[in-house]
C-alpha cells in the first residue's frame, strides 16, 4: 500500500520535471527581451573572440609543430 | 610526408578556432588565466589524439567537446581536493577588471554567471558560439531537448534577474526591499 503511494507521486514528480522540461512555449518572453538577450549575450562572447591570440598558446602551438617537424626529420 | 603536411594544416586550424575556444573557456571558468589553461590543456589533447579528427567535418565541435571534457575532469578532481569550491569560483567571476567602464556589460555578466551551469553553458553555445542545439547537444552529450529546455530557462530566468520583463518581483529592488526589512529593526 505504502509503496504504491510513493510509486505513484514519484510518477507525478517525474510527469512535473517533464513539464518544466518542456516549457518552451509557456513563460515565452517578448521578442525585445530575447533580442536584448542575445545581443548582450554575443557582446560579451565576441569581446573576448576579439582578444588577440595570447602568446602562450601561440609558443605552445609553434612547439606543438616543431615537435611534428623533428619527428618528421628522423 | 603526407603526415607533415595534414599536421601543418591541423595546426592552422587550431590557430583559427583560439579566440572561440578561449571565449567558451571564459563563460565555463570566469578568469582569463584559467581559461588560457584549459585552453592550452585543450590543444594538447586535441594534437595527441588529432588523427581521430576527420577532416573536413566540424573541429570548432570537436574542440569544444575536448576542452568541455577537460573542464569537467578538472571540476571534479577540484571539488574532491576542494571543500567550497563554489565560493571560490563565484569570487573569481565577479573580478575582470578589463571591464571597467562598461557597467551594464558587467551587469548582464554577473546575471549570466548566477545560472546554473547547464544552462549558462547550453546558453552559451547556442545564443553565443553559433552553434546549432544539435550539435550543442552532441557536445554536451545529451537530449536535444534538455538544450533546447535549459536554454529556454536560461532566457527566462536572466530576463527575471535583469527585470526585463513585468514588475520585476525576483529583481534587485525585491532584494534590496527584502534586506532593509531584515536590517532595520537592529539598526
Amino acid at each position: 500500500m505504502g509503496h504504491k503511494v510513493t510509486q505513484l507521486s514519484s510518477n507525478r514528480m517525474a510527469q512535473q520535471d517533464d513539464e518544466v522540461e518542456n516549457s518552451t512555449p509557456k513563460p515565452a518572453l517578448s521578442t525585445d527581451s530575447q533580442a536584448f538577450i542575445g545581443l548582450k549575450l554575443r557582446e560579451l562572447y565576441d569581446d573576448v573572440v576579439a582578444e588577440p591570440v595570447p602568446d602562450r598558446l601561440l609558443e605552445l602551438l609553434g612547439k606543438l609543430g616543431e615537435d611534428d617537424r623533428k619527428n618528421g626529420a628522423k | 610526408m603526407g603526415e607533415d603536411m595534414s599536421g601543418y594544416d591541423f595546426r592552422a586550424e587550431l590557430l583559427a578556432v583560439i579566440p572561440n575556444l578561449r571565449a567558451f573557456a571564459m563563460s565555463l571558468v570566469g578568469a582569463a588565466d584559467k581559461a588560457d589553461d584549459l585552453v592550452q590543456e585543450t590543444l594538447v589533447r586535441a594534437w595527441d589524439k588529432r588523427s581521430s579528427f576527420t577532416p573536413g567535418t566540424n573541429l570548432k565541435g570537436w574542440l569544444f567537446t575536448i576542452l568541455r571534457n577537460e573542464f569537467y575532469s578538472q571540476m571534479r578532481k577540484r571539488k574532491r581536493e576542494v571543500s567550497d569550491p563554489e565560493g571560490a569560483m563565484a569570487e573569481r567571476l565577479s573580478s575582470h577588471p578589463e571591464q571597467v567602464g562598461k557597467l551594464d556589460m558587467e551587469d548582464f555578466k554577473k546575471a549570466v554567471n548566477q545560472l546554473p551551469e547547464d544552462q549558462r553553458e547550453a546558453l552559451i553555445l547556442v545564443g553565443a558560439s553559433g552553434f546549432s542545439y544539435e550539435e550543442a547537444a552532441e557536445i554536451c552529450d545529451c537530449a536535444v531537448g534538455t538544450i533546447k529546455s535549459r536554454v529556454s530557462r536560461a532566457r527566462t530566468q536572466l530576463a527575471n534577474i535583469l527585470r526585463l520583463e513585468g514588475d520585476g518581483e525576483y529583481g534587485p529592488d525585491a532584494v534590496a526591499v527584502g534586506v532593509m526589512n531584515l536590517t532595520s529593526p537592529a539598526a
